[in-house]
This record gives C-alpha cells, sequence and structure tokens, in this order.
C-alpha cells in the first residue's frame, strides 16, 4: 500500500511551466502573443490545452478538420504520454519555461495520434488503467470496481484533485493478501526509440524485494548495460531515484495516475549534468 | 496457462506453424521480428497492400448505417485480393448491397489495409493492428474505421466504441494503427475454443481460431487451409 502520502502528494504537484508560441509559418494576423500554461506533470497535454486552442485561433485561419497538435524543437509531441514524461524525455535540464509550439496544419499522422475529443483521451487512459491492473492484480480490482469508481479516477485526474483521485486509487495500489504486484506496470523511455515494456516481477522467488537496478538490468535496452562513457539519466517523475530503491515501491508512490511508472533514459549531457 | 490466453513462447510457436501454411499458400503474409532486444526477439506477422472496397458516408453519420441485403460476415467490402477465398462471393459484392444512407451521400473507396499480428504481454494474447488508407494515400479517420466494421458487428461497436477499435501506438513500430483491443480476447477465446471443443492445451489452434473469429471484424478473411492446424493431433 502506497502509505507515504506526502510523498504522493509531492508527486501528484509536479508542474511545468510552459510558455505556447503558434507555428510562424501559420500566422495569417498580427503576430499573437505567446501563451503561458502551468501544466501538471501528470496530466496530457491536449486535455489541459483548450485555452490554448481558443488563444490561437484568432490568429491563423483553422477549417473544422484542423486539430491542434504540438512539437519541441522540431519533436511532435505526443499526446498520450503524461506531460511530465514528455519533458524528461526531450527538455531534461533546459531553462524553463518549456517553449512549446503549437500547429493547426499538416497534422503528423506517421508520428501522433489524432485526439479529436476529450472522449479519446479518457479511452486512452483508462485502458491503461486496465492494462496496469491486469498485470497488477490480474484485473481483479479493477473489474471489481463500479463504473462510477473508474469515472471519479478519470475526473480526478481531470479537475487535478488529489483527495478524489487517491479515494480510489489507493484500492489499485493495494497489496491483495499483503502480496506484492504480480508484475510492475511500467514503460521505459528513450529519446528517437519506442518504449519498452516488459514483464517484470517485482520480488524474486525467495520474496526478496527486487530494485530499480535489477529493473533496468532486466529490461533496460542494451546500450544501458553496455554504455560506455557516460551512463544516461534515470528518471522517474523528474527524480533520479537511487538505483536500489525497491521496485514495489517506485511502483506505489511514483507511478503516474495511469498505475504505469514511466522511466525515462535520457543522455547524461553536460547541460543537464550542470543541474 | 489459465484461460483463454497464451505464452509468448506458444504464441512464436503459433506464429510459425501459421507462417508455413502461408508460405505455401503464397497469400501475403510476412514474418517479422522486433529487432531491438537482442535476448527475446518476438516474431510477428505483416499482410501489406490488402484492398477493400468501402462504402464511406460522407461524414456525420457514423455507425448509423443501415442493415443491408448481404449476410456473409465481410459486410459492406469486398475483399478485392483474396477474392479465392471468398468461395464463390468473390467479386465486387457491391452491385447487390442495398444500403441507405441517412443524410450522407455513399461513395466506394477502394482502401488499401495492412495487418500486424503482435502478442501483447499484458494480457497474454495477439492483438491485431491494421493500417488503412485511401488510395491517394490519405488515412482513414476512426469514424471511417468504425463506419467500415461489418453491419452485424455494429450494436457492439456503439455499446463499447471506446474499447473495441481505436487508435494506438504500434508497440514494435511506435507509429498509429487501429487496434482491436485486447482486454477483450482472453474471454473471447475462451468461450469460442470451449464452443469448438477445443482445450487450452491444444494450443497449436489458438492463433488460428482468435484469427478467423476477429479477423472479420475489419475485412480479413483467412483461407480453409489454415483450418488443418486445428486438427486434433
Amino acid at each position: 500500500m502506497a502509505d507515504d502520502r506526502e510523498i504522493l502528494r509531492e508527486v501528484w504537484e509536479g508542474r511545468i511551466p510552459v510558455c505556447f508560441t503558434l507555428a510562424s509559418d501559420e500566422v495569417t494576423s498580427d503576430q499573437p502573443d505567446p501563451f503561458f500554461l502551468l501544466i501538471s506533470r501528470q496530466t496530457y497535454i491536449t486535455l489541459v490545452t483548450d485555452k490554448v486552442q481558443k488563444h490561437f485561433k484568432k490568429f491563423t485561419e483553422v477549417t473544422e478538420d484542423d486539430e491542434m497538435w504540438f512539437d519541441y524543437e522540431g519533436q511532435p509531441l505526443k499526446w498520450h504520454y503524461p506531460v511530465g514524461v514528455l519533458f524528461d524525455l526531450y527538455a531534461h535540464g533546459i531553462v524553463l519555461p518549456w517553449n512549446i509550439t503549437v500547429h493547426f496544419k499538416n497534422f503528423p499522422e506517421e508520428d501522433i495520434l489524432h485526439c479529436g475529443s476529450k472522449e479519446v483521451i479518457e479511452a486512452h487512459y483508462m485502458s491503461c488503467l486496465k492494462e496496469a491492473d491486469v498485470l497488477k492484480h490480474k484485473s481483479h480490482v479493477i473489474s471489481n470496481m463500479q463504473k462510477k469508481d473508474h469515472k471519479q479516477l478519470w475526473t480526478g485526474l481531470q479537475n487535478d484533485k488529489f483527495d478524489q483521485f487517491w479515494a480510489t486509487n489507493r484500492r489499485l495500489m493495494e497489496r491483495i493478501s499483503d502480496e506484492p504486484f504480480k508484475h510492475v506496470p511500467f514503460k521505459i523511455y528513450q529519446p528517437h526509440t519506442m518504449y519498452i515494456q516488459k514483464l517484470f516481477r517485482p520480488v524474486t522467488d525467495q520474496a526478496e524485494p527486487l530494485l530499480l537496478k535489477h529493473l533496468l538490468e532486466e529490461a533496460g535496452p542494451d546500450s544501458f548495460r553496455n554504455a560506455v562513457g557516460a551512463k544516461p539519466k534515470i528518471l522517474i517523475q523528474g527524480i533520479e531515484s537511487p538505483l536500489d530503491t525497491p521496485v514495489q515501491w517506485l511502483s506505489e508512490h511514483l507511478s503516474h495516475p495511469d498505475n504505469f511508472l514511466h522511466i525515462c533514459l535520457v543522455p547524461a549531457t553536460p547541460a543537464n549534468h550542470e543541474l | 496457462m489459465a484461460e483463454g490466453i497464451l505464452s509468448a513462447e506458444e504464441f512464436a510457436r503459433n506464429i510459425l506453424e501459421f507462417f508455413q501454411v502461408s508460405d505455401l499458400l503464397k497469400d501475403g503474409w510476412e514474418l517479422r521480428y522486433e529487432e531491438k532486444h537482442a535476448q527475446q526477439s518476438c516474431p510477428y506477422l505483416v499482410k501489406r497492400n490488402v484492398l477493400r472496397a468501402l462504402h464511406i458516408a460522407d461524414v456525420g453519420d457514423a455507425g448509423r448505417l443501415d442493415e443491408h441485403s448481404r449476410t456473409e460476415g465481410a459486410g459492406m467490402d469486398a475483399t478485392l485480393r483474396n477474392m479465392e477465398e471468398e468461395e464463390g462471393e468473390g467479386g465486387d459484392g457491391d452491385e447487390d448491397v442495398d444500403v441507405a444512407m441517412p443524410d450522407g451521400r455513399a461513395v466506394v473507396a477502394a482502401c488499401r489495409f495492412d495487418y500486424h499480428i503482435v502478442y501483447n504481454l499484458s494480457y497474454s494474447v495477439p492483438t491485431l493492428y491494421f493500417s488503412a488508407c485511401h488510395q491517394d494515400g490519405k488515412i482513414l479517420s476512426l469514424d471511417e474505421v468504425w463506419q467500415s466494421v461489418p453491419s452485424h458487428y455494429q450494436r457492439r461497436l456503439q455499446s463499447e466504441r471506446w474499447t473495441f477499435i481505436t487508435q494506438q501506438e504500434h508497440p514494435i513500430l511506435g507509429r498509429p494503427f487501429y487496434c482491436l483491443h485486447p482486454c477483450h480476447t482472453a474471454d473471447l477465446m475462451t468461450a469460442v475454443l470451449k464452443a469448438t471443443s477445443q482445450t487450452s492445451t491444444s494450443h497449436s489452434n489458438y492463433l488460428v481460431t482468435w484469427l478467423s473469429s476477429v479477423g472479420p471484424v475489419v475485412g480479413l478473411a483467412l483461407p480453409l487451409e489454415y483450418a488443418k492446424l486445428c486438427e486434433k493431433r
């Protein structure tokens, strides 16, 4: 059980200051002011940017078929990854605010999913949540929840309500009969490559807890194990966790609202060494 | 293994057996390997450039298409290639299809589908991914994909649309694909295997049984030759 509520709250309250600018080739009238937003690490970018769309629509021609999308330094941003993951993966160590470009034209079909409505985001979120519980509890916990409980998780996330969210989420973080999770839901991200997802039990056959370093050795990319020179930085919720942290503990406390541990491996460049 | 699912090893075995049949038939499946992880290279199957003639209403009426006269599983389209597998249904079936489209204009679109069969580690089942685009290369919208689902699946699509077919990131290629959600597969397979008196230990049946159950939803037909993989050994 995630028993350190203070940590849960601190993680929940992680924010990133973002400065949105309209793509210069789409500006049709006066140069628009940039739009600033403080965005939760836990949310999805398309869930919180209605105001951004409203602001920039005035300065460009937008048709019904156009869908807003974002890029950072030419990299289209996958809205279905949590905001904190996108930031750690592509912008860790930069001078804030995070400068993101807004587009309405030339949707990059090969790179990002469409996000036609809030329902798409909710469906994606619920799908991740269910998958996480399949891994942890063979879906027993989430299947025994009522629809209103599922809804409470979603609205808790959508409206940034920690207490409302965790009132239900604590059940998904429970150890049934004191057993650790069957498998730990996690994804390992690196820039310019598809994330890694594997099965990983948080304990050995002798019920000894396994640690973050075991998970990375077992599931991390080959390049991580064989790295010559500087090892990559390992970021979870923007934090470099000690490699001796038990994976069960990480899963209970540092997961995103979708109940997955999102682990970013980013090159240790001079820029982020300075932090 | 528990009911309705299969292990990664069993999936790989199924894939290779399936591919052996496919190779003889020359029906277009390719065997690929996930190159990344040297330790466990998981095989998957790809079938590209399958042409489907689809009736697509002109925007707006997603899913509210009337029942029409064809009763065969392929619904509103004829798979133009692989015609021999349809046992005389053959050819372009549009001429005897009477589809009443409320409001929108009906357009017959020749669309190109690619199908991928990939193992899902979390659910321990195979998952069907597909890409779909018009002749001009423009990808089908989610609404258009939902419309292309045969009429007798439409009611289920309406009640479960967000857990049935959605756009997902392909787990190996990392690009957007459409996907038949794996969350219901184990239940489906438990029911189908039971109904056809197969047990979960006769795993050589699983992939073929699964594909013949879900394939028709997205226009993927399976020739009868594959049935020999389902014979009791």
